[in-house]
């Protein structure tokens, strides 16, 4: 079993459509950290690590520039957590769907983005740059990884880049 | 058009309550705290609207039970007020261009034995207009001046004019009272006195605008799984016309393709539906699952794969700008009733979401600032209040304890009052 401790919705669509089809692991379960005390979460951690199952725990780097310095809150937060289990990803999870899509992904989507990263990308930038309707957002990234190009998200999106080729997913 | 608030005073459990609401509001409490009595309330309101008064009263349980038992001679009050945003333009005589802001609707009544009279019963809608001329028209980025408009619609309770009793007061600018739709400053008309506004006048006047759009839903999955072909194809209260609101949505391949990412992304068995039709006229829907081949009936379905799919079409497919959900999280697993949420979430954006609960995985996801809380006091008076206006609660959650953890332990409704 794998174990995946997401931050919010986004994380979770992002992991279960996409990743956990590429994953070499019978079952999954999801974790939203951020609903749930620091104290739970780590008996979480605590538990996995004694059973020996394995557990991704994904955060945003969000606006911090200092990789380390987010991955040391974490450590300082949730007692139990494996650093080389964090998959930090930058800036925000928006970041990773939009650099899946390729320029005729973009064209057919009427989305104009034309920077070779996603790396600064915030969640507001992407919604206001996929022109998002309200009550759209599940549908609309569902609508992404549907499209999705690994390699192109690659090119574009460092922390996806390394995820990937941690995991051995390309 | 959202819900601003509801007040009510002397309504069954409740001596006086007002609630404001905001896009996405999460009533929690205890089995009969007065959670369903609160949220019926709005309900009331449109079938009154669309089915009468007293049809409206007998659906809420008829004139005994609707007073509240602590203070059976005071009056019933009822007041609910939106936000109401709509624009259009006339011209007959003059060009105009009218936006209302706001609409509000009270009544006060009062029931002895087998008698009801009708106290007071008021509308208001609360607006701006403007006179257009040719080059306004045309450049619609100059800034206009807007004039105020106020109508009031009473119901006039005099004896001499018992005849004529309903009251429409306007007031505004000339331009306006020349236009048809308002074609009176004062006016009073005639109408059968035991209405109320809200069944007759009401309808003359906001026709000319967005009719209302809420709706109520409170899924009984074992009515949804088939149902005839002569259904309407809008989903019903309790989802038993779902295949036929499903047709519907497969007809449009963008609905279509919207709806099964939907599903699958919360049922992830699920690879798509498809409805189908039997010689006898009854309509059911049929499941493609991923990990095979098969197809599966409607009536095989579990409650829950029923109870999410007709959440995700009352959701997403239908034309709604108020969703009234009663325990959307009946028979679905916990682990599944975040995605739910996050549903419900990403709907108020567009539509405003009302939902009623007593499930500690609902309130988890919901976030405390979403949550009313309908609790009863040894009196058997209820009332609501906002969780996240207690500071007590901060204590709580700045000690690493949930809100969901203090609602399963009773401890919500005692933050502020034991």
């Amino acid at each position: 079993m794998l174990v995946i401790f997401v931050e919010g919705e986004t994380d979770k669509i992002f992991f279960k459509k996409l990743i956990e089809p590429k994953l070499n692991y019978s079952c999954f379960s999801y974790r939203d950290y951020a609903q749930e005390g620091k104290k739970k979460i780590s008996s979480y951690l605590r538990s996995l690590q004694l059973m020996k199952n394995d557990y991704i725990f994904v955060s945003d780097l969000d606006d911090h520039n200092d990789i380390e310095f987010k991955i040391n809150k974490l450590k300082d937060k949730y007692n139990h957590i494996d650093e080389d289990k964090i998959v930090m990803v930058i800036k925000e999870i928006e970041g990773s769907y939009l650099a899946g899509l390729t320029k005729d992904s973009l064209k057919k989507r009427k989305i104009k983005y034309t920077k070779n990263t996603t790396d600064s990308l915030s969640k507001e930038e992407f919604e206001q740059v996929c022109k998002l309707e309200p009550a759209n957002k599940t549908s609309y990234l569902l609508d992404i990884l549907e499209d999705y190009d690994i390699n192109e998200a690659m090119t574009k999106n460092k922390s996806f880049n390394d995820f990937t080729i941690k995991y051995n997913l390309a | 058009m959202r819900i601003k608030s509801i007040e009510v005073e002397n309504f069954k459990n409740f001596e006086h309550q007002r609630v404001e609401f905001n896009d996405f509001n999460v009533f929690v409490g205890a089995n009969a705290a007065g959670k369903s009595n609160f949220v019926n309330l709005i309900k009331f309101f449109k079938n009154i609207n669309e089915k009468g008064f007293k049809k409206a009263i007998g659906e809420l349980g008829g004139y005994k039970y609707l007073k509240n038992v602590n203070s059976p001679d005071k009056p019933f009050k009822f007041r609910i007020e939106f936000d109401y945003h709509n624009s259009f333009r006339a011209s007959c005589p003059s060009k105009v261009e009218v936006c209302t802001q706001a609409l509000a609707y009270e009544f006060i009544i009062d029931m002895k034995d087998d008698s009801i009279s009708i106290i007071d019963d008021k509308l208001y809608i609360k607006g701006k207009s403007i006179k257009l001329d040719f080059k306004d028209e045309k450049l619609e980025s100059n800034a206009k001046k807007y004039d105020d408009f106020n109508l009031t619609v009473s119901k006039v309770t005099t004896e001499q004019d018992a005849k004529n009793n309903v009251k429409i007061e306007l007031e505004a600018e000339e331009y306006l009272i020349d236009w048809n739709f308002f074609p009176y400053r004062r006016v009073v008309l005639e109408e059968p006195k035991e209405d109320l506004i809200l069944e007759t006048t009401f309808d003359i006047l906001i026709n000319k605008f967005e009719p209302f759009k809420i709706n109520l839903y409170d899924f009984n999955p074992k009515a949804a799984r088939e149902c005839t072909i002569y259904e309407k194809n809008t989903l019903e209260e309790n989802g038993n016309n779902l295949p036929m609101a499903i047709k519907n949505i497969l007809k449009d391949e963008e609905k279509k393709k919207k709806f099964h990412n939907l599903v699958s992304y919360v049922l992830p068995f699920i690879e798509s539906i498809n409805t189908l039709e039997l010689p006898n006229d009854t309509i059911l829907f049929e499941v493609k699952e991923k990990s095979s081949d098969k197809k599966f009936l409607s009536n095989l379905l579990s409650d829950g794969t029923i109870n999410i799919i007709a959440i995700i079409v009352a959701l997403f497919f239908e034309d709604n700008d108020v969703v009234i959900l009663e325990e959307p999280e009946r028979f679905i697993h916990p682990s599944l009733i975040s995605s739910v949420v996050s549903l419900l979430n990403d709907v108020a954006g567009a539509k405003q979401i009302i939902v009623s609960t007593h499930n500690s995985e609902v309130v988890r996801y919901s976030g405390v600032e979403r949550l009313l809380l309908v609790s009863r006091d040894k009196t058997g008076t209820s009332k609501i209040t906002r969780p996240a206006e207690s500071e007590n609660l901060k204590v709580f959650l700045e000690n690493d304890l949930g809100v969901a953890d203090l609602f399963v332990d009773n401890m919500l409704e005692g933050l502020d009052n034991c």
